[in-house]
């Protein structure tokens, strides 16, 4: 994992709304940063590095938007780096940002993923016929749709689960201000009487589309010494890839997903993620992926993923509770997602997470993220002491 | 990014010894799209795309500035095209290589003022692939490996208001860091995608008259956009592993007017 221990030394995230008229794609990054900077007690001149991650862009339609931030993030005259991993791509690039800090190579990096999706169209971004991929006309609900209905039939979970799931990450999108959706009314009956979308997912099954950006600081163990906050160490990283379609293919358990997870749990020493975390931030972006991901990350026993949703155990009062922000569910500025998820679990275990905050006992949480066609995946574990 | 900053990461993945070795790729498949106005997409969303200047009116703006403030003429510019030309009939993977003098090129028209179309990079469609290592495993397979001595990387402020566009500061900067100036350069292979590129990257870099500049043909001889980066290190790689040469240099660059630099050294050890 590299000679250097590392820790996230910073957090700063936009207010998530449906579209941001006052500010350009600079300004919303830029507001990130600044929170993120002012965390750390820094400032723009004492970052070594920038490293930007986004969703495809086709989504807003500016060809590699890092060259245009640059300037708004400070990187003039140091190196700055852009990261593409689909939805992943939050995750994967706070990880690419921390093997600078691993490696020796910088001190100081500031990291910023954001995506502005009230001046882009992602399910078109999404269906338009790509020159060296097969079409997928669908968006990304129409894509996962059937991968549920498959997950749904292998485990014969009762229809219900997803709007428990549905209802659980607004209610905890309550107690989070920068959430975008606060829906303070939500229950099982109206998110059973929303209008469905593709089947099994209704309206409020599906996240929203966000605008927003959210931001980390990362230091060397030198540096997380001379911070004024609580830092979160990074104790594990890993990413893993596979194409989007083989033969024998399993995209309801993709093996990225749990070799992924395998391998980030070796380096933090984690044996039993329902024990040994005190809460997760997973990329659920419909709700039936709860369980889904629960199946696939370990938490429990194939075909039980639903049963541990059902009985509460994933609730903020839970033993171990799922975005306690209100997740991927209650905001999706798509390129962002994942590194929000990051940012949440570093939070958590800093004890900055607020009215979300769940009690600490190990000290650990799971940052997660996936993107593509169930096919990149992303994930980092952070605790509150030094790793080991 | 081109796939000199991929090769970059995977120089990172190694430096943290999590790794041993990696394979690093890149493609460009240009001819599918209109690559000149696909590249206006980069530029400032909000005040400067609506105006829709293409990549090569952006580098024309820059040829112009250049000329004017150096007080250099066109037939430099001509000077690198024609070289760069006979140079890419060497090389295989060329695609606008002919036997060309500088006068004759002067003779064709000019299509973006100063540029001629030999200025500009042709459209290419291809794709290129490294695997690095570290020592041991480099030496296990490779009789003389071309070290990366130094790899760096800046950035420009995009906005042309913001910069000075007669040099590249990042470029200067990237070099710097990369330490091109602490031994004797024998190759540069620069990323130039037209020809008054070339002549501000000789100055940026500090490379003397002496430093053989594009013996593949550059970028002006073929360009499969987010591969053209790599395959200047992989061309410096390939002279040092026959042992053409002993030290070299490799530039990659991105964005309207030279905006972001890569630099790297490369050596035998030997």
């Amino acid at each position: 994992m590299g000679s250097v221990r590392t820790a996230v030394v910073g957090v700063g995230q936009t207010r998530h709304v449906a579209a941001r008229h006052d500010v350009s794609m600079a300004g919303l990054v830029r507001e990130a940063a600044r929170e993120a900077l002012d965390d750390a007690g820094m400032d723009f001149g004492d970052v070594d590095a920038v490293v930007i991650g986004k969703a495809p862009d086709m989504f807003e339609g500016v060809v590699m938007p890092e060259l245009y931030l640059a300037d708004a993030l400070g990187a003039t005259g140091k190196p700055m780096l852009r990261v593409h991993t689909a939805g992943s791509v939050g995750g994967s690039t706070a990880i690419v940002a921390a093997k600078l800090v691993m490696a020796g190579i910088h001190e100081r990096v500031l990291t910023v993923a954001f995506e502005k999706q009230s001046e882009s169209n992602a399910t078109w971004g999404l269906t338009v016929e790509m020159p060296f991929s097969a079409p997928l006309v669908a968006g990304a609900g129409g894509y996962f749709a059937p991968l549920i209905r498959a997950y749904i039939r292998r485990s014969g979970a009762p229809s219900h689960i997803g709007h428990l799931v549905a209802v659980k990450d607004r209610r905890n999108a309550l107690r989070n201000p920068k959430a975008h959706l606060h829906l303070p009314d939500i229950d099982l009956k109206a998110v059973e009487e929303s209008f469905l979308l593709w089947e099994p997912l209704r309206y409020l099954d599906t996240c929203p589309s966000s605008d927003g950006a959210m931001a980390l600081v990362l230091g060397s163990e030198d540096v997380a010494a001379t911070v004024p906050g609580p830092v979160a160490w990074i104790h594990g990283t890993a990413m893993r890839s596979e194409p989007t379609m083989f033969a024998g293919r399993d995209q309801v358990n993709p093996r990225a997903g749990r070799e992924c997870a395998a391998d980030v749990y070796a380096q933090a020493g984690v044996t039993d993620p329902r024990r040994d975390f005190d809460c997760a931030e997973v990329y659920v972006p419909f709700s039936w992926y709860e369980p889904m991901w629960l199946e696939n990350l370990g938490f429990c026993a194939q075909g039980e993923g639903w049963k541990l949703t059902e009985s509460g155990a994933t609730a903020l009062d839970g033993d171990i509770p799922w975005n306690p922000s209100g997740g991927v569910l209650s905001s999706n500025p798509i390129g962002a997602s994942g590194m929000i998820r990051f940012g949440e679990a570093a939070q958590q275990v800093r004890g900055r997470a607020g009215d979300c905050q769940v009690p600490l006992h190990t000290g650990r949480a799971l940052g997660h993220a996936y993107g593509g066609g169930s096919q990149f995946f992303s994930m980092w574990v952070v605790g509150a002491e030094l790793p080991a | 990014m081109d796939a000199a900053w991929a090769l970059y990461e995977a120089w990172v993945a190694i430096q943290t010894g999590d790794v041993d070795s990696a394979l690093i790729y890149g493609f460009g498949k240009s001819s599918l799209g209109d690559l000149h106005e696909i590249m206006t997409l980069q530029t400032d969303p909000y005040t400067v795309a609506p105006l829709w200047p293409s990549m090569v009116d952006l580098a024309a703006l820059q040829a112009s500035v250049f000329l004017a403030a150096t007080g250099r003429s066109d037939a430099e510019l001509a000077a690198v095209a024609a070289r760069s030309r006979r140079a890419a009939l060497a090389n295989p993977y060329a695609v606008a290589a002919e036997d060309v003098a500088e006068d004759a090129l002067l003779a064709r028209p000019v299509t973006h003022a100063p540029l001629r179309d030999a200025d500009i990079a042709p459209i290419t469609d291809g794709a290129a692939a490294m695997i690095i290592a570290v020592r041991d495993v480099a030496e296990r397979h490779c009789e003389r490996p071309a070290y990366l001595r130094g790899i760096e990387h800046r950035v420009d402020p995009q906005g042309l208001g913001l910069r000075d566009l007669t040099t590249s500061t990042s470029a200067t900067l990237a070099a710097h860091a990369a330490g091109v100036a602490d031994g004797p350069v024998e190759v540069a292979e620069l990323h130039a995608q037209f020809s008054h590129e070339e002549l501000i990257l000789r100055e940026a870099l500090g490379l003397g008259d002496d430093v053989e500049v594009n013996p593949s043909g550059g970028a002006l001889g073929a360009n499969p956009v987010m591969a053209t980066g790599l395959i200047r290190i992989g061309e410096v790689a390939t002279r040092i592993r026959s042992g053409a040469v002993r030290r070299g240099v490799a530039h990659a660059a991105q964005g309207p007017c030279l905006q972001q630099n890569l630099v790297c050294v490369l050596e035998a050890d030997r």
